[in-house]
């Protein structure tokens, strides 16, 4: 497994631009998420590493060979790229063992049965090496795209929105299992989603993208805690927008006082993560509760400020407050909070 | 790779299908015919075995033919041309497919108007194109001439070949040339005023008329030949139209030598053989046709091969507005 | 950056389909030299289209209906005997529209000269057509689907009237499309029914009177109607799509017939089968007897079947291949005119063979001249089966298209990319990925290729070398001259042999065969993004 090095890369469908000027370096072993809405032309990323898409400017460097820049365009089936689509695109008309195998062909007939069994080990199907595609559950299938893309040793894997077409249920196993066969063979891989959740628990580093453009790029921790602009604030998980004025490390609004990570003075704004709220029931309080979403072990809820604005705060589901009731909502105890256009 | 293996494959084998199919013709004597193709060989025979040279024999429709023969020009392979319908000759030789012939022992042959006066074709047989009833219930004075068949008393009582037939439209083409537009369209009109049934063959039509469809028809005499000599009783006899007129309706089938050929000598000799009387007689036997040497023994119409050829266009024409399909 | 736009595959595809509809632009040509020549005809053209009209109507109603309720029947249904009646339903396409004709004569079948006439026998002998198509497509419908009509709340019946027909409405409609293109350039048919169509004034004024420039301008005529058949499926197709998201290809469970319904079931196709192909073998052995005991034999009746079988055995190859390049090229492409340029190249098949004959010769000749010119050939085109080849493709590379394009097209360009990713060349995707996918449609492609070269007889009749005569072409000489014994054998050879790659046919497309097909639909969807990676995820 290699880095990767994305460097002004751009590409547009006509008038529309899906890329825009994208700077971006994945490191050997790292597991990197690029976390975008629809249309925000991650997708088209992706295809632009993996070569089913020409960049019009820019440059892609894989292993320290220049794949695609001013020049020089290596197609896709002499870059060692595996990838694995959103529908898994697997060969109907071939068992799972002749799939996996399927990048292998030009190898020795030993070299290649060997990589395909263990293989097909690191994903645990072997027992089900003998079927056909259309035989295997969603999971399966999605492990069996994924050992497909692995087995001939790539210098790096794409995986485009892998978990959507699973039930929901079994997606966070299967995320587990994923991650863990990546980190196990010690890959270097690109993830695509919308998901923000998927991306904040899988990746070592996010990148979130917005219009063709890459907005922010750090850690889950560092994104979700301190988010580049108001617009990534509200993307990636849930946030209070709030008007205040920082004197120092300390900003006042009209929730309460929060510490500042930063300090600041003047008229700000500052995203306020709904945890970094408590409320305890109070026939004066200064909100109302207007909505509640059980979550299980958390609830989400939606209330109404005296002030008019609506304010979102999360608890653990301890204890339950009804829709209508009227409560005191203020910051958390040691909520630090982040400066946001 | 197997692709290129499998392309290599492919060609030869297509080079092999090629190769198979297709003969070579350098010692042969190479005739295109569009006479029929069944129960002709004795003559064809009968020359290769005197002779020595052997025959080949390509069929086809005259058009066919004819479109071939323009199509492969100077290197065809063909020596001989022989068709059915005068109009067929005279088509040939204005395109220049044929190569005139200048033997006055063939000439004396053939009798002048059944042969092409620069020498490019020469009559081999005659048929005549004639009315025919039923011995049962017509007898053989009802009806004696073309326009005849036009009488009211046939009416739903004719069968008649389908109008796209060359016979007939060569038939309807001799009218027009030597009757002129008003009289033949008259005599047509007639015809269909008498809802004839149109029937697909020359055959269908004498069938029809033995079965009791109908009871007068028209068509080349020598089906009827072919009828009688399977069942002798065959209930339907020909009446020589027109006796006292002009004569019966007769169509010509010509051979003539093929421009570009290269072995004319031995063309020539296949048309005179054609044309002895001995070769005549096989002719005659075989199929029922008249010799172009003998003639009839019934007065026949004068061909008029440049007259017909012309009036085809117009024939087709008039046919399908008198509604005869 | 060198713009992904032109490419080689989208040059290659356009200079091919080029070669093979170039004869056809000689058609509207024929306009330019000889501009009048049509009106000396035109008294023709009223009538003909009139007739055209009839059989147009009528086929198509005709061949829709037939087709499309036994392909219902044996689909939805079960009944005793299903499996085999299943196939046996697919025989009439061995049967060439003439030679049942002959057999109808024969039995002097009362009105049978008539457009009615020509409509029924047309009907009975290409309704497998619309048959095959419309099978396929109600084997491929998901029972999701049809659960979810019957959840809300139609019956049975009217779930499959309201849901599965208007599902397999593109492929019941392709196949009434080739239905017509056929009924339309057939000339043996109507000819010998009397019905005036436009092959059969094309023929008149040809044939007879040697008019070679207004029948091709007859032909243009011709070749208009049948592109604006095409231009109405292709609209009737509308911007719906038809593919189900077949999750997995489950198949809707029979109805199970009894008693009446039942007997009924098992006797109409029975009958059918029996009117169309049994009884015409019954009566073509019959006179074979006959013929072989009085010796009424063609001589050259070997050369002739071996003639036959190598020409639609070589042509089987050829045809389909060049049918794969022209879609290989087109999907690779993905060039609109490339498309549409390979699905002009098809155009050939709605036009009678003779037509495409003519149209055929005269370039033929012409390159055959030059290139003797050069090299000294002689008749290297048209005095070999080369040329007869070529128009064999112009005719009937329509057939192989339609099979091996819906193969192709069924395969989503996602497998294509997975085989790139993971290493594999353009030739690569195509041998390991769409050949092993493709492979019915290839080999459904090859069979109608071969009982069609088969039965054709008015090109073969014009292009064949000297030494090429075939069975159909001593069918041809044997009828023109009433010669119903001598014609019977070989034109019982010609249906016998036609079985064998019909039988295969319904082989190919079994059961089996559906349930792969669901299979690959499992990806479906992945069409559905097809759509949207030409604009940004």
């Amino acid at each position: 497994m290699s880095d990767v090095r994305l460097s002004g890369v751009s590409k547009s469908f006509g008038p529309v631009q899906a890329v825009r000027d994208v700077t971006l370096d994945i490191e050997r072993g790292e597991l990197m998420a690029v976390l975008g809405p629809s249309g925000c032309g991650k997708t088209t990323l992706l295809r632009t590493i993996a070569g089913f898409e020409r960049p019009d400017a820019g440059s892609v460097i894989v292993a320290d060979e220049v794949v695609a820049g001013p020049g020089r365009f290596v197609p896709p089936e002499r870059r060692r790229i595996g990838m694995v689509f959103q529908d898994y695109a697997l060969f109907p008309h071939l068992t799972v063992t002749a799939n996996v195998g399927f990048g292998l062909a030009a190898r020795a007939r030993d070299q290649r049965d060997r990589l395909t069994r263990r293989t097909l080990e690191l994903v645990g199907l072997q027992h089900r090496a003998d079927r056909y595609p259309h035989e295997l559950s969603g999971g399966e299938r999605q492990r069996v795209a994924l050992a497909r893309a692995m087995a001939p040793e790539p210098a790096l894997v794409l995986l485009d929105e892998p978990f959507s077409s699973l039930d929901a249920s079994l997606r966070s196993g299967l995320r587990r299992e994923v991650e863990l066969i990546l980190r196990d063979a010690q890959a270097t891989a690109l993830l695509v989603t919308h998901d923000q959740e998927e991306a904040l628990s899988l990746a070592d580093r996010l990148a979130v993208m917005r219009d063709g453009r890459i907005v922010q790029v750090g850690g889950p921790e560092e994104v979700y805690v301190q988010p580049a602009s108001r617009w990534a604030a509200q993307f990636v998980g849930d946030v209070n927008v709030l008007a205040g004025v920082a004197h120092g490390t300390g900003v006042e609004t009209e929730l309460g006082v929060f510490d500042l990570r930063m300090p600041a003075s003047g008229s700000v704004h500052v995203a306020v993560r709904p945890e970094q709220l408590e409320l305890r029931a109070d026939h004066h309080g200064n909100a109302e509760v207007v909505a509640r979403e059980f979550r299980g072990h958390d609830v989400l809820y939606r209330l109404r400020h005296e002030a008019g604005r609506v304010v979102l705060v999360q608890l653990p589901s301890l204890e339950l407050h009804e829709v209508g009731a009227r409560v005191f909502v203020r910051p958390a105890p040691s909520a630090v909070t982040t400066l946001v256009d | 790779m197997i692709l290129i293996a499998g392309g290599v494959l492919v060609v030869a084998a297509f080079v092999g299908v090629v190769l198979a199919t297709s003969g070579s013709s350098d010692d042969e004597l190479v005739i295109y015919s569009a006479r029929s193709h069944y129960g002709e060989e004795q003559p064809f025979e009968d020359f290769a075995k005197r002779t020595g040279t052997s025959l080949r024999i390509r069929g086809g429709s005259a058009s066919e033919l004819y479109e071939r023969l323009r199509s492969e020009g100077d290197d065809t392979p063909a020596d001989v041309l022989i068709t059915v319908d005068a109009a067929n000759l005279w088509r040939a030789k204005e395109a220049g497919l044929l190569e005139p012939v200048h033997s006055p022992k063939i000439d004396a042959a053939v009798p002048p108007d059944l042969r092409d006066p620069d020498g490019a074709w020469f009559g081999l047989l005659l048929r005549a194109r004639t009315i025919m009833r039923s011995t049962e219930r017509v007898g053989p004075r009802e009806v004696t001439t073309y326009e005849g068949l036009g009488d009211p008393r046939w009416k739903g009582r004719l069968c008649l070949r389908s109008g796209t037939s060359e016979y007939n439209v060569s038939f309807v083409a001799d009218r027009l040339a030597k009757d002129g537009r008003a009289a033949t369209e008259r005599m047509l009109r007639r015809w269909m005023a008498n809802d004839p049934d149109i029937l697909g063959s020359d055959t269908d039509v004498l069938e029809a008329i033995a079965d009791g469809e109908c009871d007068v028809g028209l068509t080349n005499h020598y089906y009827l030949e072919r009828e009688l000599a399977d069942d002798p009783d065959f209930p339907v006899a020909p009446v020589w139209a027109d006796q006292q007129g002009r004569g019966t309706h007769v169509n010509l089938s010509g051979i003539g030598v093929v421009a570009g050929s290269d072995k004319a000598d031995e063309a020539r000799r296949l048309i005179q053989y054609f044309l002895q009387a001995a070769e005549q007689r096989v002719f005659v036997e075989n199929n029922h046709e008249f010799p172009a040497r003998g003639g009839t023994d019934f007065k026949r119409d004068s061909i008029d091969v440049q007259g017909a050829g012309s009036h085809l266009d117009e024939a087709l024409r008039l046919m399908d507005e008198a509604g005869w399909n | 950056m060198k713009p992904d736009g032109i490419d080689a595959w989208a040059i290659l595809t356009l200079v091919c389909a080029a070669a093979v509809a170039a004869p056809l632009i000689g058609l509207p040509l024929s306009f330019a030299v000889a501009p009048g020549g049509l009106s000396e005809f035109s008294g023709l053209v009223p009538e003909a289209a009139g007739a055209t009209v009839v059989l147009v109507v009528g086929v198509g109603a005709g061949t829709l209906l037939l087709g499309t309720a036994l392909a219902a029947l044996v689909s939805f249904c079960d009944f005793p005997g299903r499996g085999w009646i299943e196939w046996a339903l697919v025989l009439p396409l061995a049967m060439p529209g003439y030679v049942f004709t002959l057999f109808a004569l024969g039995l002097d079948v009362p009105g049978i000269r008539s457009s009615l006439g020509a409509v029924s026998v047309f009907t009975l002998v290409l309704y497998p057509y619309v048959y095959l198509l419309a099978r396929a497509a109600f084997l491929a419908q998901s029972r999701t689907l049809l659960e979810a009509a019957r959840g809300l709340g139609l019956s049975r019946r009217a779930a499959i009237v309201r849901v599965g027909l208007p599902l397999a409405r593109p492929a019941i409609l392709g196949g009434v499309a080739l239905a017509l293109m056929e009924a339309l350039a057939d000339f043996g048919t109507v000819n010998l029914l009397g019905v005036q169509t436009f092959t059969d004034a094309i023929y008149k004024v040809w044939f007879i009177a040697f008019d070679r420039d207004a029948a091709m301008q007859l032909a243009t005529l011709l070749v208009s109607v049948t592109l604006a058949l095409l231009v109405l499926e292709r609209l009737a197709r509308g911007r719906a799509r038809y593919h189900q998201l077949a999750a997995r290809g489950d198949l809707a469970p029979p109805v199970r017939l009894r008693g009446v319904a039942a007997a009924v079931a098992v006797v109409a196709p029975l009958a059918l089968v029996g009117l169309v192909v049994a009884a015409p073998l019954a009566q073509l052995g019959v006179w074979s007897i006959e013929s072989i005991r009085e010796g009424l034999l063609a001589p050259e009746f070997a050369t002739a079947a071996r003639n036959s079988v190598l020409l639609a055995a070589m042509s089987a190859l050829l045809v389909p291949l060049a049918a794969i390049l022209l879609a290989y090229g087109a999907r690779a492409s993905r060039s609109r005119a490339a498309a549409g340029a390979a699905r002009t190249a098809t155009i050939g098949y709605g036009l009678p063979g003779s037509v495409v004959a003519v149209a055929v010769i005269v370039p033929l000749g012409w390159l055959e001249r030059r290139i003797d010119g050069i090299a000294g050939t002689g008749l290297l085109l048209t005095g070999t089966v080369i040329g007869l080849f070529y128009a064999y493709l112009v005719r009937f590379l329509a057939l192989a298209w339609g099979a091996v394009e819906s193969s192709l097209t069924r395969i989503p360009r996602q497998l294509d990319e997975a085989a790139r990713g993971l290493g594999a060349d353009r030739l690569d995707v195509l041998a390991r990925v769409h050949v092993p996918l493709m492979r019915t449609g290839m080999v459904t492609a090859a069979l109608l290729v071969f009982v069609e070269v088969m039965k054709e007889l008015p090109a073969t009749l014009l292009l064949r070398p000297l030494d090429g005569d075939t069975l159909a072409i001593a069918v041809w000489q044997a009828t023109t001259e009433s010669l119903f014994e001598t014609a019977s054998l070989p034109a019982l050879l010609i249906v016998l042999v036609g079985l064998l790659p019909v039988a295969a046919m319904i082989r190919l497309s079994g059961r089996r065969g559906a349930e792969l097909e669901a299979a690959q639909a499992t990806g479906a969807w992945a069409e559905e993004l097809e759509e949207r990676t030409v604009v940004p995820a």
